[in-house]
């Protein structure tokens, strides 16, 4: 069960990856087996805003690798400060920075009316689904809104 | 056994990132599925980010939480930088903890 758990909750990475795949299907293979362990996700929000501004793949490298080693190093520095501190950071009531951190990942995209149906609906998907078994209501939102942004897509093409 | 367990979702997890960078190479999406894929994205950090925001949000700390992800949302859609969004969420989460603490003595 808790293997099941820990997969469903990393299924998320599979939309990540997909999502590179069409831009870094000319890369080398090596940077493709390093960079797949790179992938969380801030540098999925990051790198995927950005992914059409850094032409050729020398620069797609760089940038993803600056991108992924120093919001790496940072996430992985923070959560080895919050396991040291433990207990003593509780009284602060951090855990209000956890959304506000994730809703600027996705900031910039609401200016776009058809991410802001995305978003809309994913949120209440996610919602509706809260008490199901971990990391299938993540993936029900997944589903939902992506459906609802091709919706929007169909209707501004006509 | 904590170890086999979180040495399996260890490799599952990598095996769940590098195997569309493989898998997907030769196929080309069109426009309509790339935006698909970016959407889901998008859509998998916005559950999270309920998620985030329902587990915080419990007894005294419900309207401050709800209230601080309003002010977050519109600055987000205004542009506002992480640092700007944590500062005005995270002011607007305080100042209505204060309040509703004020007024509930």
């Amino acid at each position: 069960v808790a293997i099941l758990t820990g997969l469903l909750i990393n299924a998320r990475l599979l939309v990540y990856s997909a999502s590179f795949a069409q831009y870094w299907s000319e890369q080398p293979r090596w940077f493709r087996l390093a960079a797949a362990g790179l992938i969380i996700d801030p540098t999925w929000a990051v790198a995927e805003r950005h992914a059409n501004s850094v032409s050729g793949l020398r620069q797609q490298r760089a940038f993803f690798l600056g991108a992924a080693i120093t919001l790496g190093v940072v996430f992985s520095g923070a959560m080895a400060l919050g396991a040291i501190l433990g207990t003593r950071l509780d009284s602060l009531d951090l855990e209000i920075v956890i959304p506000l951190c994730l809703l600027a990942l996705i900031g910039p995209s609401l200016r776009d009316g058809g991410t802001r149906v995305v978003v809309v609906v994913a949120a209440a998907v996610a919602m509706l689904t809260i008490h199901w078994p971990s990391g299938t209501g993540l993936l029900a939102a997944a589903v939902a809104g992506s459906v609802a942004g091709l919706g929007v897509d169909r209707r501004s093409e006509r | 056994m904590t170890w086999l367990v979180m040495l399996a979702v260890g490799a599952g997890s990598y095996v769940f990132r590098v195997g569309p960078l493989f898998l997907l190479q030769r196929i080309a999406p069109s426009e309509r599925a790339s935006r698909l894929i970016r959407n889901a994205g998008t859509a998998v950090i916005t559950a999270l980010i309920v998620v985030a925001a329902k587990g915080n949000a419990t007894g005294t700390a419900t309207v401050p939480t709800l209230l601080a992800m309003a002010v977050a949302v519109v600055l987000a859609a205004r542009g506002a930088s992480m640092m700007r969004l944590l500062a005005g969420g995270g002011s607007a989460y305080v100042l209505t903890m204060v309040i509703s603490s004020l007024i509930s003595s």
